[in-house]
């Protein structure tokens, strides 16, 4: 039996040994021939070019055909939110070769990369009366002469412009894999005289403009509700309340002291307030009932502002100069967010959840400037610097763009990085709050 | 009287039997035994007196702890106020040349065909219109660094040395990728490649290219068939080889480009 066992071992141990030299054997024959093809062959060389830079999308965009001058006002529509949203080169129209009347509705790939176009927009109305039909096509050159988008509208002549931020939507989510926030509102207080402000409301892009306070007191402080309507906040000779365009000016949130910057998230509105004798951040009912006080600290605490997952930024100067806090809905878990800058205030998030930015008011010189701050990163990022005084920024819904008030004059846009920026609308205006 | 016997007068030999007395194992086998126990013992007798006694003991030194020392490869730069927010990033326009833009000694410059009248005497040049000129400069300046490397050596190497053959892949791949863009509409592209391949001419221009290998993304892929028109169109010629690999690289020859994206 032992002998027959010592056999066996013997046999298996043969058997492993061979087993390893072969797989060696492989192994630096395999190692070999690897090394072999780095090498290159002779007159052929493999480079390894990566990293490229990006470049705006060229994109071509043609009065729409028919339709008169509404032709051309809508083909602005969509020239103006693709050249707003900073991902896009609009061709000047002059340089066009096509024969945009014989090309219709399709293109000729030839014509459109003899111009350096990437994508083409094309379009035609069809007018009867005060009724329209738009034929709406998108091209992208890389990939043939079939369009990648087509959408028909039919409406009424003056929602031409809607139907145009709603195709320009359409582009970004085709091209980005992501909509965009063209159609989307502004609100503001602008100054109407002295000591007098007023809250308006206007299309993103400045267009649209109209009044949404009474003009009968002094209104500030701004924003969307939820369900629509717009709330703000009303100085009076004897107190400040909190009111909304639903509710025709009346008071909403009042009580004594000062009751200021409404914010509508979580079902709820939240407010500073200083009824308790300090100012501190609350919350209430969206019919004002049920105040809650969320925070409770010697510090002033103030202008809170909504952000993904029910979170609230706010401003407070517990730990010397304004700077900015977020806290839970509850008023639990507060932090400091912002370290740099000495008067940091008005915070406004970024609604992504996947995109953790504040941009904020900042000041550590002169000037107040506008500053964002990456929640995850911390890295900050100063958006304007040198342009004057500008303050009160907000973030479009998709947040590839930043809106601020300007001591050049109105409301500016700009693409996150403080490039691009282009004046919206004209005035002396504080508060810039975007819709959702 | 004493008999002497023929094999005492005999020297002994290995051949010769030598019998084995029983006296003669037990003495072996006692002194074999002493021998082996009684270094030992005296070596254990000797180590007992010096523990009991202390003679001859050395005092035992205290070895400090070893302090471990972090090394870190410093960064270029300088040192930012912690509570400092940051400068603006300004956009760096180029101020070097187009490429393919011919410069040559034989052609005279063109001359301005409205020459701007002289300034007035004692005018002074008003600084606000020449802001852009100086923050450009500045903003030149904040990103052009002082760096370890070779004059050879392009902006995106990571070697300080490199052999004469490397270089010039440096700066085939730097020739390719200065002015390759893509779209920025388009998302994270660190996973589209696009292999091509082109012929270089015995003059060292652009040739022919083929698109080996799509990456999937037409947007991405015509990124590539846009810089070979490009530098196509423009005629634009190749770095000279250095002498060293000239002959690998002359006449016509076929180079295979991979194209790479980028993440966000």
């Amino acid at each position: 039996m032992k002998r027959e066992r010592s056999r066996r071992l013997a046999g298996l141990a043969t058997f492993v040994g061979t087993a390893a030299w072969l797989l060696a054997w492989g192994w630096a024959g395999r190692g070999a021939s690897q090394q072999g093809e780095e090498q290159p062959l002779p007159g052929r060389v493999v480079i390894d070019v990566d990293a490229p830079e990006r470049a705006l999308y060229r994109i071509a965009i043609p009065n729409l055909l028919g339709g008169g001058n509404l032709g051309s006002q809508g083909s602005d529509v969509i020239r103006n939110d693709l050249m707003l949203s900073s991902l896009f080169q609009v061709l000047d129209s002059r340089s066009f070769l096509a024969n945009l009347e014989q090309e219709g509705l399709t293109i000729s790939k030839t014509a459109w990369s003899s111009v350096g176009a990437q994508g083409i927009v094309k379009g035609q109305i069809t007018q009867s009366g005060q009724t329209i039909a738009v034929e709406m096509r998108l091209f992208e050159l890389a990939r043939g002469e079939t369009p990648i988008l087509s959408k028909s509208y039919r409406g009424e002549v003056a929602q031409l412009r809607g139907f145009m931020h709603d195709f320009a939507n359409e582009i970004l989510r085709i091209l980005t894999g992501q909509a965009g926030a063209f159609g989307t509102k502004l609100t503001f207080a602008r100054k109407i005289g002295p000591g007098r402000k007023d809250i308006y409301v206007s299309d993103f892009d400045g267009n649209n403009m109209f009044r949404a306070s009474s003009g009968k007191g002094n209104a500030m402080l701004p924003s969307f509700g939820q369900t629509g309507g717009v709330w703000y906040t009303m100085v009076t000779p004897s107190g400040s309340f909190i009111t909304n365009t639903k509710n025709r000016e009346k008071p909403v949130i009042s009580g004594s002291g000062l009751n200021v910057g409404p914010m509508i998230c979580n079902g709820r509105v939240y407010f500073s307030s200083s009824r308790d004798g300090n100012s501190e951040i609350y919350s209430a009912n969206i019919d004002g009932g049920g105040p809650t006080r969320l925070t409770r600290d010697p510090g002033i605490d103030v202008s809170p502002s909504c952000g993904p997952g029910g979170k609230i930024a706010f401003v407070s100067s517990r730990h010397g100069g304004p700077q900015i806090f977020t806290m839970n809905g509850d008023g639990s878990n507060v932090q400091r967010v912002t370290y740099k800058g000495s008067y940091n205030q008005t915070p406004a998030f970024c609604s992504d959840p996947n995109n953790p930015v504040i941009a904020f008011t900042a000041r550590d010189g002169a000037g107040f400037d506008i500053v964002t701050i990456n929640l995850k990163s911390g890295e900050y990022k100063r958006l304007t610097q040198g342009q004057g005084t500008n303050q009160d920024p907000a973030f479009s819904p998709d947040c590839r763009m930043v809106a601020f008030a300007s001591s050049r004059g109105g409301i500016f846009i700009s693409n996150p990085e403080g490039l691009n920026q282009n004046k919206v609308v004209s005035g002396a205006i504080s508060t810039v709050r975007w819709s959702r | 009287m004493v008999q002497i016997r023929a094999e005492d007068l005999r020297p002994p030999t290995l051949l010769g039997r030598r019998v084995l007395t029983g006296k003669m194992a037990v003495g072996g086998l006692l002194f074999a035994l002493g021998a082996h126990l009684l270094v030992p013992a005296t070596i254990a007798l000797m180590l007992a007196i010096i523990a009991a006694t202390g003679v001859g003991a050395t005092p035992t030194k205290v070895i400090p702890e070893d302090k471990i020392v972090e090394a870190r490869f410093v960064k270029l730069g300088q040192k930012l106020d912690p509570k400092k927010l940051p400068n603006r990033k300004v956009p760096v326009k180029t101020t070097a040349p187009q490429p393919g833009v011919a410069v040559s000694k034989e052609m005279d410059p063109p001359k301005p065909k409205d020459p701007k009248p002289p300034p007035p005497q004692h005018a002074e040049e008003n600084p606000l219109l020449h802001l852009g000129d100086r923050a450009q400069q500045f903003a030149e300046l904040q990103q052009k660094q002082e760096q370890e490397g070779d004059p050879k050596g392009i902006e995106e190497g990571t070697e300080t040395q490199a052999k004469a053959g490397d270089l010039y892949r440096g700066q085939l791949v730097s020739f390719f990728k200065r002015g390759w863009t893509i779209p920025s509409t388009l998302g994270d592209t660190s996973r589209l490649t696009t292999r091509a391949s082109v012929e270089i001419t015995a003059d060292r221009h652009v040739g022919e290219h083929t698109i080996v290998k799509p990456s999937g993304e037409p947007l991405f892929d015509q990124s590539v068939e846009d810089r070979f028109n490009e530098l196509r169109s423009l005629g634009t010629t190749l770095p000279e080889p250095p002498p060293e690999v000239a002959e690998q690289f002359s006449g016509p020859w076929t180079l295979d480009v991979n194209f790479i994206g980028k993440k966000l």
